[in-house]
């Protein structure tokens, strides 16, 4: 099939296939490999082909609990992020009119600031001698500051949809912008009210960026380390905290592997839905292809 | 005279779909010939090939008799103006103007007199700094042409350069173009869907269908003499009847016509345009008629049309003067009748 | 005069509300660097640029700024290259796998870090590649090699296919046409492509994390800090990061403005 192309093709695609293979295609080979091995009693990997990790991954609670939990939490996040991110961006799309550009522009500054800040940042809010908690105390509000603030699921969630927010807001503030005016136009000359015109014309026709954007939250969340480690201390655990573990203090990296492939095989589900999702509903002509 | 281009037996593929079978094409040095066809028949493939942006499946193409088939683009002495323009937007006129001639290795004052001629040519002298999208669409096309023509190319190749612009524009531009290929004495191959500007414009016309040239004519031949029920239909207003010839008449239900044809006898068609048929409200004497039933009438500006229906069941367009309209009214029955000479039969297989 | 209209009000507020959500965590860090206090609390009592001095004097800090530039820079370069020849191949070409393909360049930018930064991790060893910054610079390579291909190539999707053929048409070989057509007309993609990745490389921690020994890049030093407990220079140092974001962003706007208005 490729032998037909002529060989300035194979000129300019070989280094991109060459650099994918070994260092993205081989390396996940590895991993998925790696799954079936086995370790002795040092900790030492000894190639094998066994589903054991398999077997501990979904038979302690502990592992197969805490995947549940990051499918939970992460559809809250992705929940939040997209009820947060719909009237903003129909603001923006519909209702702005001078500043279009600079608001636009607003959105999208966070997704080029430090991930790490942004993190950072709530942790300093919602610290126990946090700027919330000593302005709830200067204020009268409270006595003595709520420890409970950080380092929870709350906190957690807080962070995630804040810095994911931003990754949800620009695609459906694109399908919004898609929206031809006449159609709105059309749905308020054939009766309909505002309610009525967004519920049945404007949300119908965005629903593929409104899956892009859920999709893109929950996948980032999914495979979030960082945020739980940061906000979560050792109370929050996401299924990428269990699988980093494994390939540190833990050092099981058949297990890791083996948690490592479910994960790897649950995102890609998610993605393969999301893009059908995508086409099925996307009903205005784009030149998406 | 000598040949330009020759197109000889060729086929083109993509993928399974046979877009052109086997074609034969000769253009001669100098004229103006128009591939003229339905949307999808294959007239750019065909224009893209002598381009060669485009690979013939099987068969050759000539240019002034050298095999060209598979000489890539840029080494073809041939220039194309692009429906889209295809002007480059990073360039601004002169520049885009003087692409093909640096190209060619010209430089200095030879390029710039090059350049500002070809403005002059087609009348853009002043827009020389201007970027391609701060042209409107009609001087954009003007461009495009200058750009081409400044290489003195052997042929110049035009697919559908004119059908972005608006009626009157499309009309002032037929008729520069026109001159402008009996200035330059170029090779024109021009590709449109529209009959009328194919009619207006060229010295011979291919019509095609399905990658098939039904006929290769100068316009009054082709307009007069249709070979075909689709170049008949295809180009200016057309009826078809049809019936069998006997060698003497040409017969269907209810109706006779004698006429003299070399068509074998058979199955046949016979064409005739509205403007070739006479509508008689009695008998006419002298003449071979049909007997029709008026059906409605349209109102077309400068003449009516009448549409009548005839006694094998077929329906016959006829031009009617408006000074003549009063005394036809629906449900009539009238007599239609026209000149032997202006009416085409053709044997149908 | 307009009439007061509760819904529209709603929604401004609301809109109004996520901004506010969005922006208030980055603006008290910004002000919180300008806090002369050990302890961010609130009210603030005395502003300084106290913290800004201290940053100056971290050498670890800004060796690991040194270091994430670097990483930027090489790793930008190499993708821009092979990033752009693989666009121009599926361009050009058409192959059966190239839906596929085209899917595939995805993945790297939508898989967690994580799994790539493992996936290294458990694989570069046995090609020789140990864990250092030479590993880093591959990891983050791989996903900005994929980051400029889908940028350069949804530009060449956009790009008239027409414009390279009237190239050939005035005579310009293959290799001319790229450069005096192709190029001038992908230039602002990869200008675009570029601060993008070098940005995105800057702020990259996932992949990092896995592959770094000693030498520890700019997010992974600050992380590191953070672990240790809050010190307040990284109010000062999250600062700068947060100016030097906007400036790029800034860049990137005006150029993505320009490249919409060539088509
Ligand atoms: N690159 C291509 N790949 C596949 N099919 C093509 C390609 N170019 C043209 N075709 C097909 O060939 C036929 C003729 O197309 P074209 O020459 O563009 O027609 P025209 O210019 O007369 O409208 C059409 O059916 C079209 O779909
Ligand atoms: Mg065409």
């Amino acid at each position: 099939m490729f032998l037909k192309l002529k060989p300035s093709f194979y000129l300019l695609f070989l280094p991109l296939a060459l650099w994918m293979l070994l260092f993205l295609v081989l390396p996940y080979t590895r991993v998925f490999i790696q799954s079936f091995y086995t370790i002795d009693d040092f900790g030492v990997l000894q190639p094998a082909l066994s589903f054991d990790s398999y077997k501990r991954f979904f038979t302690k609670e502990l592992y197969y609990f805490t995947l549940f939990k990051t499918f939970g939490l992460s559809a809250v996040v992705t929940a939040i992020a997209l009820i947060v991110s719909i009237p903003l961006a129909y603001y923006i799309a519909f209702k702005a009119t001078k500043n279009k550009t600079l608001l636009y522009t607003l959105i999208i500054l966070p997704l080029w600031v430090s991930y790490i800040v942004r993190a950072y940042a709530w942790k300093i809010i919602l610290g126990e001698e946090g700027i919330l908690n000593s302005f709830l105390q200067f204020i009268g509000f409270i006595d003595s500051p709520i420890s409970a603030l950080l380092y929870s699921d709350l906190a957690v969630v807080i962070g995630m949809v804040h810095i994911y927010t931003p990754f949800v807001l620009m695609p459906i503030y694109t399908s919004f912008e898609q929206i031809p005016t006449s159609l709105v136009e059309a749905s308020k000359d054939l009766g309909a009210n505002r309610f009525i015109t967004f519920f049945k014309v404007v949300l119908p026709l965005s629903l593929p960026g409104i899956i892009t954007g859920g999709t893109f939250a929950f996948v980032l969340s999914l495979g979030d380390f960082l945020a739980p480690n940061l906000l979560g201390g050792s109370n929050t655990l996401f299924i990428s905290n269990i699988f980093q573990n494994m390939f540190g203090t833990s050092n099981d990296k058949p297990l890791g592997s083996a948690i490592g492939i479910v994960l790897l095989v649950v995102v890609l589900f998610v993605l393969d839905m999301s893009s059908r999702a995508e086409k099925r509903y996307s009903s205005l002509n784009s030149d998406r292809t | 005279m000598t040949n330009s281009i020759e197109l000889k037996d060729i086929e083109k593929y993509f993928g399974t779909n046979r877009v052109i079978p086997k074609l034969n094409l000769t253009i001669h040095q100098g004229e103006f010939i128009t591939l003229l066809g339905p949307s999808g028949c294959g007239k750019t493939t065909l224009l893209r090939m002598i381009a060669g942006f485009e690979t013939p499946t099987s068969g050759r193409v000539l240019l002034e008799n050298e095999d060209i088939t598979s000489l890539p683009p840029y080494k073809r002495n041939v220039n194309t103006v692009f429906q889209n323009y295809a002007l480059f937007p990073h360039l601004n006129v002169s520049e885009n103007i003087a692409f093909g001639l640096k190209q060619k290795g010209i430089t200095g004052e030879k390029l710039t007199n090059a350049v500002k001629d070809v403005l002059e040519t087609v009348q853009m002298g002043s827009f020389i700094n201007r970027k391609p999208k701060e042209l409107s669409g009609g001087q954009q096309q003007r461009i495009a042409l200058a750009r081409a023509i400044v290489n003195q190319p052997k042929v110049l190749l035009l697919d559908e350069p004119l059908a972005a612009l608006d009626l009157k524009l499309r009309k002032q531009m037929q008729f520069e173009l026109k001159q402008l290929h009996q200035q330059l004495g170029i090779t024109f191959v021009f590709v449109t869907h529209d009959q009328e500007e194919a009619l207006t414009m060229s010295d011979r016309i291919a019509v095609m269908n399905k990658g098939v040239i039904e006929q290769l004519d100068a316009p009054q031949e082709l307009y007069g003499h249709p070979k075909s029920r689709f170049v008949a239909d295809f180009i200016g207003e057309n009826n078809t009847l049809s019936g069998t010839y006997n060698g003497t008449h040409f017969v269907s239900e209810g109706f006779s016509i004698p006429i003299s044809s070399t068509v074998p006898k058979g199955k046949s068609l016979l064409f005739i345009r509205p403007e070739h048929i006479y509508i008689h409200r009695e008998h006419p004497e002298n003449k071979h008629k049909i007997e029709a039933k008026v059906i409605g009438k349209t109102f077309l500006g400068n003449l009516w049309r009448v549409r009548c229906k005839i006694s094998n069941g077929e329906m016959v367009d006829v031009s009617v003067k408006p000074d003549e309209i009063a005394k036809i009214n629906d449900t009539d029955t009238v007599f239609l009748s026209w000149n032997d000479q202006k009416s085409n039969l053709i044997h149908n297989q | 005069m307009k009439k007061f209209d509760a819904l529209n009000f709603m929604t401004g507020f609301l809109a109004f509300a996520v901004m506010f959500f969005i922006y208030f965590p980055m603006l008290i860090v910004v002000i919180y660097s300008f806090n002369a206090d050990t302890v961010n609390s609130f009210p603030i009592k005395h502003f300084s640029l106290k913290w800004y001095g201290v940053l100056i004097q971290n050498k670890t800090l800004l060796t690991s700024l040194k270091i994430s530039a670097l990483i930027g820079i090489f790793g930008t370069a190499v993708a821009l290259v092979i990033g752009t020849m693989g666009a121009l191949a599926m361009h050009k070409h058409n192959f059966k796998l190239k839906r596929f393909f085209e899917r595939i360049v995805l993945l790297p930018i939508t898989l967690p870090g994580i799994l790539t930064g493992i996936a290294m991790l458990s694989f570069f060893p046995l090609l020789g590649i140990s864990i250092s910054l030479t590993a880093v610079v591959i990891g983050h390579t791989t996903f900005l090699i994929c980051l400029v291909l889908t940028q350069v190539y949804a530009r060449f999707k956009r790009l008239d296919p027409y414009l390279e053929e009237a190239a050939a048409d005035l005579g310009s070989t293959p290799w001319q046409t790229f450069w005096k057509v192709t190029l001038p007309n992908i230039k602002t993609a990869i200008i675009g492509a570029s601060l993008l990745s070098f940005t995105l490389s800057l702020d990259e921690i996932p992949v990092t994390f896995f592959l770094i020994a000693r030498d520890n890049t700019l997010p992974i030093e600050i992380y590191t800090m953070l672990r240790r407990g809050i010190t307040p220079e990284v109010n000062a140092i999250s600062t700068i990061i947060f100016i030097i974001s906007l400036i790029a962003l800034i860049l990137s706007v005006k150029f993505g403005e320009r490249e919409t208005k060539i088509i």
